[in-house]
């Protein structure tokens, strides 16, 4: 085959007849969007766009953001401009894949005229202007790129994850500045609005995705924070919105008003605002291969895992490390298999049927068998690797999957060099794999270790048995279970159990590569935290099935009772810089500590900073007051407005369903609180 | 040298400023009836029954001679009778009777507090004496707080007030903070409600108030007991006669302790009062 041929092949003709398809649906999708105009308001769109008719998860999951940085360099009619010179040259299915951009782009750019000409009836003269503007060429002032940014998310088709807002917008507004065409209360104002308008667009939907990115510093490790970033928490904090999902990048030098900001929106208890230690995590991404310049240029994803803005789409996978405690002891089978319904909001959603995703281990020998506490934990090591291996052997290698053009368009190099974002080199796709509720596997391990081997209190055969009658029966051994040492105390007897999986975990994983070569990354992350509680019997820590394990990498609820110094210590013995797809550790801290002491966002500021310092990547502090949530859950039309994290997203604590209200009840109710 | 404390709690933050480490000392020469840690008042290690780890086997009320367990389907503990013995402690499967009161030396105690060192730092906070009444283990007190001062740690105590002036004067230099407690000005109800007359007490405050150290004096908030609006009047009023300006620090009930009391095997008067 000659070298030509090899270029004409480059996109299969299978992801052509696929984008085909979702172009046609995409258009008349379009056509659907309102020319919404409020006299009112800064900005034309309306806040909802009309619902996509098909699942479009093979051509956009909405777990990424658009790469916004080239759509407001160029603009929408810049990227229609760039797509038709290029088709001149270009050939086969370069050429039909360029035109699918080209028409979609040019759908776009007409949608937009008709919002300007109709705006232009209704006598909005400066709505008309930013619109006609954004429709000739790249938006030049902080009016048109707010604009610009609005359209592209009423375009996407679904709520999506948004990315850094205070760096993407930052150098119109220092421009507009400049010129004197600006003042600083207008800039607050567009921003309002545009804020005004996520919450609008995800209020009442739960897991939105819309995650804004702040701050955060460069890879020559100049501070980013700026005005806007000021600005946007300023506005969340007065406004008391719940959407967009606030994510706040720190590092050693960012200031002092960035993390008092911080502190004052946990305390004011909307639950959303996570903090990334970017000295930790942008080295950790070098770590993986990832470009310095492009590292620093992270953002979260629609949960708290940590993506590349604009760089491409992320996908993950996940595997649990506690259903493989069961594993090990049940020699490769499952204790229980009874499948139950769950969901997360009350009503409004379907029950989903609950499954681990690798329901059956392999054989490593029976439990009663195991003479040393090696040989047990070597068993559980191996049914994890297995996991491992099952899940990654097949996944991200599928050549079927393809961006839709609008957002294929805005990803690096697609124009430029004409490739599908899905094999092009230039991209930089986070693809994943987590293990998450390491914590509560941990916890079974260090139990079996106390109890059988090392103190010898319990008989193996007693356990065993304990375990398959859900310790119904077996009272005393629960108790004993209940007392070995547990994750989240700073007690290395457990945490460097911990660890220990995760470098084990981290250096399987290491070994896979996705289509284009590049490393998949690792994640202690489970946002399916409360199927696991469901799926997995019970446990050698004392867990009854249906009892929750810890979420993410946070400890089991209800164990730790050594406060959260002990529980960043514990987790940050953990190298989570290594597991860089995400580690987040949800700390509970009851309302009731902080009440009575002078500054509480002094506090929580420490807490933040130490944390940062001690090498942790990813912590979300929730101000939970157990008392009120029982009191919720009992008279929920007094509390309608109660908003808690449940894990990427938050949401009203009497939406969700009663399985979810137990789990965060249960995590606000810490014994060293008392 | 090995002191006795009943516990190390991290992440204090109502015992003086920032983030601390506070340790609770065992031993008291008051009896407050609201004491909210029952557990530090005896100088000796005593036993603690946590009913929620208990299964009801049974197992205490055979072995003890003294008939401090009731069984019948579930365990209940009144320790009226009880000597320490510890044997009902030796021998519970699930651990639910333990020891309260622990000897640890200094270094390990050093240790255990270095640990948060960094938020100590970050908070501008330290480390707190507290108990029961840590000047009852005055040599202990002050070879740990001489470790503490080598280490460049902030240290705050939390007094009584009811100790020889001359364990003030010994420590004070390794104390950047004292907690001073001041319950009741009338000598006749103090006496009366914590057993000890408080002319010690306010001795000590006026002579610590002299050298200028700084102090934070706590004045707990018991209902029926010290909230009389003529106590805390006349306790302000007694603060303010003394040089300096010292910051005061109104300490609401707990009424959450009663269940601490349960622990030990006794009855918390105050909460059964307020019944």
């Amino acid at each position: 085959m000659s070298s030509l041929d090899k270029k004409k092949t480059k996109i299969p003709q299978i992801l052509i007849d696929s984008l085909t398809e979702d172009t046609k649906i995409y258009l008349s999708w379009l056509d659907k969007v309102d020319i919404d105009i409020d006299k009112n308001l800064f900005f034309a769109g309306s806040f909802n766009s009309p619902e996509y008719p098909v699942w479009p998860r093979t051509h956009d999951n909405f777990h990424f953001p658009l790469g916004m940085k080239k759509l407001l360099r160029i603009g929408f009619p810049g990227i229609k401009r760039a797509a038709l010179e290029k088709i001149a040259d270009s050939e086969g299915n370069e050429k039909k894949y360029l035109r699918l951009i080209y028409v979609v782009y040019q759908a776009l750019c007409r949608k937009i005229s008709r919002f300007a000409g109709e705006a232009r009836e209704i006598g909005c003269k400066d709505i008309h202007k930013t619109c006609y503007e954004i429709t000739r060429k790249a938006p030049c002032t902080f009016r048109q790129a707010c604009q610009l940014y609005w359209f592209a998310t009423i375009f996407r088709a679904g709520t999506a994850t948004i990315g850094r807002l205070d760096q993407h917008l930052f150098s119109f507004y220092q421009n507009d500045l400049r010129r004197g065409t600006l003042t600083k209360e207008q800039a607050r104002a567009f921003l309002s609005e545009l804020l005004y308008r996520y919450e609008k667009r995800g209020a009442q939907r739960g897991d939105t995705l819309q995650n804004i990115t702040l701050g955060g510093r460069s890879s020559a490790g100049k501070d980013q924070t700026n005005d806007l970033t000021y600005m946007i928490l300023e506005l969340m904090l007065e406004n008391k919105y719940i959407e967009p999902k606030i994510n706040v990048r720190l590092h050693e030098k960012s200031p002092d008003y960035l993390l008092e900001l911080v502190a004052r929106l946990q305390i004011s208890g909307t639950g959303i605002c996570t903090v990334y230690n970017d000295d930790a995590i942008i080295d950790g991404l070098k770590n993986y291969g990832r470009p310095a310049k492009i590292a620093a240029d992270y953002c979260a994803d629609g949960c708290t895992e940590i993506i590349l803005d604009g760089y491409g789409e992320t996908s993950f996978r996940y595997i649990d490390c506690v259903k493989a405690v069961e594993h090990a002891v049940f020699n490769g089978e499952e204790n229980i298999v009874d499948v139950k319904g769950l969901r997360y909001y009350d009503g409004r959603q379907e029950c989903v049927n609950i499954r681990p995703p690798v329901p059956r281990g392999k054989k490593t020998g029976n439990f009663l068998d195991m003479r040393t506490f090696r040989e047990f934990y070597n068993a559980y090591l191996s049914q994890l690797k297995y996991q491992v291996d099952v899940m990654l052997s097949t996944a991200y290698n599928a050549d079927d999957k393809a961006l839709r053009p609008f957002v294929a368009a805005t990803m690096p190099n697609v124009l430029e060099k004409v490739q599908e974002p899905y094999s092009s080199k230039s991209c930089w796709h986070t693809y994943g794999l987590f293990i998450g509720s390491l914590g509560t596997a941990a916890n079974s391990i260090a139990a079996v270790k106390f109890l059988v081997y090392d103190q010898k209190l319990i008989k193996k055969e007693e356990l065993l048995e304990a375990l398959r009658n859900n310790f119904e029966g077996a009272a005393i051994v629960r108790k004993q279970c209940l007392q070995a040492p547990k994750f989240g105390n700073n007690d290395d007897y457990v945490d460097a159990i911990a660890s220990d999986i995760a470098e084990h975990f981290a250096s399987w994983v290491k070994k896979y590569r996705e289509r284009t070569g590049k490393p998949i990354l690792p994640g202690l992350y489970n946002h399916l935290f409360h199927h696991t509680a469901y799926y997995v019997g019970a446990t050698p820590d004392g867990r009854k099935t249906g009892d929750p394990v810890g979420e993410h990498l946070s400890p089991t609820p209800g164990t730790t009772l050594d406060g959260p110094t002990s529980i960043i210590h514990s987790v940050c013995k953990i190298k989570t810089a290594d597991h860089i797809f995400g580690s987040t550790l949800h700390l509970n801290i009851p309302l009731s500590t902080l009440k009575g002491t002078p500054d509480p966002a002094a506090i929580l500021k420490c807490i933040t900073r130490g944390f940062c310092l001690e090498g942790g990547c990813v912590l979300n502090i929730n101000i939970l007051d157990s008392v009120q949530l029982l009191e919720a859950q009992r008279h929920p039309e007094k509390y309608r407005d109660l908003v808690v994290r449940v894990w990427g997203f938050s949401y009203y604590f009497v939406g969700l369903s009663k399985e979810m209200q137990d789990h965060v009840i249960a995590r606000s109710q810490s014994e060293w609180s008392a | 040298m090995v002191g006795l404390i009943t516990h190390i709690q991290k992440f204090s933050v109502h015992d003086g400023p920032g983030i601390r480490t506070t340790v609770f000392f065992k031993g008291c020469p008051l009896s407050c009836p609201w004491c909210q840690n029952p557990e530090t008042i005896s100088s000796y290690r005593e036993v603690q029954f946590h009913s929620e780890q208990c299964v009801g086997c049974g197992m205490c009320s055979g072995i003890c001679s003294r008939g401090c367990f009731t069984w019948n389907g579930t365990t209940a503990f009144n320790s009226e009778n009880c000597n320490q013995c510890g044997i009902c402690i030796e021998r519970c499967p699930v651990n639910a009777l333990r020891w309260s009161g622990r000897l640890i030396s200094t270094g390990e105690l050093l240790h255990e507090i270095i640990k948060d060192r960094a938020y100590f730092d970050l908070s501008g906070g330290g480390v707190t004496l507290s108990g029961g009444e840590p000047l009852q283990q005055v040599e202990f007190c002050l070879e740990l707080l001489k470790k503490l001062k080598r280490q460049g740690i902030n240290t705050a105590l939390d007094t009584s007030g009811y100790a020889p002036y001359r364990f003030f004067k010994k420590i004070m230099p390794y104390v950047d903070i004292i907690l001073f407690d001041i319950k009741i000005m009338n000598e006749h109800l103090h006496k009366k409600y914590t057993k000890v007359s408080n002319s010690l007490i306010l001795e000590n405050f006026r002579q610590i108030c002299m050298t200028g150290k700084r102090m934070i004096v706590r004045i707990p908030i018991i209902p029926g007991y010290t909230d009389a609006q003529v106590n805390i009047a006349e306790i302000e009023k007694f603060i303010k006669q003394q040089p300096g300006n010292i910051q005061i620090e109104k300490i609401p009930f707990n009424p959450l302790m009663a269940k601490k009391y349960q622990l030990l095997g006794k009855i918390c008067s105050i909460s059964e009062r307020s019944k």
